[in-house]
């Protein structure tokens, strides 16, 4: 490590200063004669001093703005071209990436999936970018705030001339004849009217205020920071949750990765009447007015081997409303979706054929349907086989295509005194076919089925939520800091019969040339704001 | 100086610390709950027409999971093989349990009885909670499972030939 740099006032600074950190003065010979660059007050920034080792270099990369720029423009573009082609979770057709992306796409689809473009955001390079950003937001601030935080901490009341006549609101007014401490005592008093923090050493004046506002950027970005590891937790495992349950009326079901089950009670869709509305509207047909879910939240209190018998205890009842999720330690079930008149039951009555007299009637749970039912003393109905989702597969066998009641298809075997060797019956929606092909015996005819309404209901756990929130509020915070205030400092130094101004301010000039103008005013120096900086540019 | 220079170590490490953290956790942290050499997780089950079965208790035997539905074309071929492998394990420790993924009793048994599964232990998984355990996406999928309790291997997909559950089934075997 380099030893330090020594200034003329004696204070010892950091290599790479460019103004002494004390009293001003330019250290480096390039400075000297030039306006300088206060922005971090000619303080040295380590990216800016050292190149050596690659700890150097890659603390340079990412101290530089102009990098994290590209870097974040490169996740733009990245992000943008991510939805060209859709995502591999939302691919169409259940087929391995590999094969559907140069088959639904061609070479571009295969370019598309080489890349790893269609797992976006688990791709190692986008993961490599957001890192680097993170980075970036962490060395470019430190790189600066720490020599910012030194050189305004290690200011100097009396600061070398040279200093005060490179500022950018700098001048030399005449104080011939004056008296020194009258002036001086004065121009502090402006200055406090001004609400400026004054200090005063011998004959010099620092103005000061709103110091506070140089770090909202730092404090923008510690939010920033906090924001980005409140959404990396929503890794950890039972930190966030984010699912999608249907749940019948009348139907309990667990709720996705959680020892939760969800009731649904009832499912009801309201619609306005024509007298809620101030006028008649012209719409076509109805317009809902709530969707609601009459739910119970019970927690499986058994959950510890999956497959074993639930133990259910209720822990919450809350009606769902849109926008009025039920709230349980953390959990959210918010109403998100509606199937109504979904098929619940088959409802059939048996007929004699013959005699035409009825006897009885059967109910065929679409989702556990009975192996057995007992119509009456006389007759009963064996289940021999179902088919919720029926087709014919390439052999004309009957197979289902899924669990679900989509095209629901039973065999049944009736015995009844008629047909004491049972009878069997295919049962379609809405026809029925015996296995002989012969007219049965017993007929079936349909009777009303039971409809039931689904909800949909969306699931959400957040636990990273509260840090996510506290992240964007301490950024606002910084942004505010930074935007609303500004930090204003004004010199004055008499020295040799004369007296010197200099004023600095990290944004609104006109602002700081007013005050300096109206300071100056009250002491006896008209001058206005377009001098002070012509006279500034002659010096 | 020194304290300088520990404060740029220890932001160095930090940095270094989450860089490593995010690539191990997005690549090589293996987020599947059952891996080859690990437990398998514990599960219970209700066997069509007979006791409920719980993996733990088989302990002493080498086990093949396999889960299936009659929905699913592929399941539906290798469920004769299985039939048959399971005939000839019968007396070598090595049991088949061929989980069924969310239907109901009837279609599974008539199943059966149409396939004439003999041999073949069916179990029920009508709320598919070990399904989900399992995390089981493609179907069929099957578990070969030492006598310890852990995953000798996993295959996804089918049907597997008679040959492949043959061998696989021999390399389990106690």
């Amino acid at each position: 490590m380099l030893d330090n740099v020594k200034c003329e006032c004696g204070h010892s600074n950091p290599v790479g200063t460019m103004l002494c950190e004390s009293c001003g003065a330019p250290l480096a010979s390039e400075v000297a004669g030039k306006k300088v660059d206060m922005r971090y007050e000619g303080a040295a920034r380590r990216s800016q001093t050292y190149h050596k080792t690659i700890v150097d270099r890659i603390w340079n990369f990412f101290s530089s703005v102009r990098n994290a720029v590209i870097m974040i423009v490169l996740t733009l573009i990245a992000s943008a071209i991510g939805t060209v082609f859709p995502q591999e979770r939302y691919i169409p057709v259940p087929k391995p990436a590999e094969q559907y992306y140069p088959e639904a796409y061609g070479t571009l689809g295969l370019i598309y999936y080489r890349l790893g473009f269609h797992n976006l955001y688990s791709s190692w390079w986008f993961i490599a970018l957001m890192l680097g950003i993170g980075i970036s937001l962490v060395v470019c601030s430190l790189d600066r705030v720490v020599p910012l935080y030194r050189a305004l901490k290690t200011q100097r009341v009396k600061r070398d001339k040279r200093f005060l006549q490179i500022q950018k609101v700098s001048v030399e007014l005449n104080a011939e004849g004056k008296e020194v401490e009258q002036l001086t005592a004065s121009l502090e008093e402006a200055l406090k009217k001004k609400r400026y923090h004054v200090r005063r050493e011998e004959n010099a004046l620092l103005g000061e205020k709103g110091r506070f506002s140089r770090w909202g950027p730092y404090i923008n970005h510690i939010g920033l920071i906090i924001f980005l590891i409140g959404c990396l937790m929503r890794l950890i495992p039972g930190f966030y949750l984010d699912q999608y349950v249907w749940v019948r009326e009348g139907q309990t079901v667990p709720v996705p990765e959680t020892n939760y089950y969800v009731k649904n009670e009832q499912f009801i869709k309201e619609y306005y009447q024509d007298d809620e509305f101030p006028e008649k509207l012209d719409v076509n047909g109805v317009i809902v007015k709530e969707y609601k879910t009459k739910a119970v939240l019970y927690e499986n209190e058994n959950a510890e081997i999956p497959g074993s018998e639930p133990k259910l205890k209720q822990v919450a009842k809350h009606d769902i409303e849109v926008n009025h999720p039920l709230k349980y330690e953390g959990l959210l079930l918010y109403q998100a979706g509606e199937q109504e008149n979904q098929l619940q039951a088959l409802n059939l009555n048996l007929v004699d054929t013959a005699t035409k007299e009825p006897l009885g009637s059967v109910k065929l749970d679409l989702l556990s349907p009975p192996k057995e039912i007992k119509v009456n003393d006389n007759v009963k109905v064996q289940v021999l086989q179902y088919f919720p989702d029926f087709a014919l597969d390439d052999m004309k066998q009957p197979i289902t295509k899924s669990t679900e009641p989509n095209n629901p298809a039973f065999i049944v075997n009736t015995i009844s005194p008629k047909t004491p060797n049972g009878e069997k019956q295919w049962i379609f929606l809405g026809d029925t076919l015996t296995a002989d092909g012969k007219d049965p015996k017993v007929t079936y005819a349909f009777a009303k089925p039971d409809l039931v309404d689904m909800s949909g209901l969306m699931v959400r756990k957040d636990a990273s939520l509260p840090i996510i929130f506290f992240g964007a509020g301490v950024s606002m915070l910084g942004l505010v800091m930074g935007f609303y205030w500004q930090h204003r400092r004004i010199w004055f130094q008499v020295e040799e019969e004369k007296l010197l101004v200099a004023a600095h301010t990290n944004k609104n000039w006109f602002g700081i040339k007013n005050e300096v103008v109206k300071i100056l005013e009250a002491n006896g120096y008209h001058i206005s704001a377009a001098q002070l900086e012509k006279e500034a540019k002659q010096s | 100086m020194g304290t300088r220079k520990v404060t740029r170590l220890i932001v160095l490490a930090v940095i270094v610390l989450a860089v490593g953290w995010t690539f191990y956790s997005a690549f090589f942290k293996d987020k599947t709950t059952v891996q080859v050499g690990k437990p398998v997780p514990d599960f219970v089950a209700q066997q069509v027409g007979g006791e409920k079965v719980q993996l733990s208790q088989l302990k002493g035997k080498a086990v093949v999971l396999n889960f299936w539905g009659t929905y699913c074309p592929p399941c539906r071929e290798e469920m004769a093989d299985l039939n048959k492998a399971a005939k000839e394990f019968a007396d070598k420790n090595v049991v088949i349990l061929a989980l069924n993924v969310g239907e109901s009793e009837i279609p599974v048994q008539s199943f059966a009885r149409q396939y004439k599964l003999d041999a073949l232990p069916l179990l029920m998984d009508p709320s598919r909670a070990i399904t989900r355990k399992y995390q089981i996406g493609e179907m069929p999928s099957t578990f070969f499972i030492k006598a310890d309790g852990t995953l000798y291997k996993h295959i996804v997909g089918g049907p597997m030939s008679y040959q492949t559950i043959h061998d696989n089934m021999q390399q389990i075997a106690p």
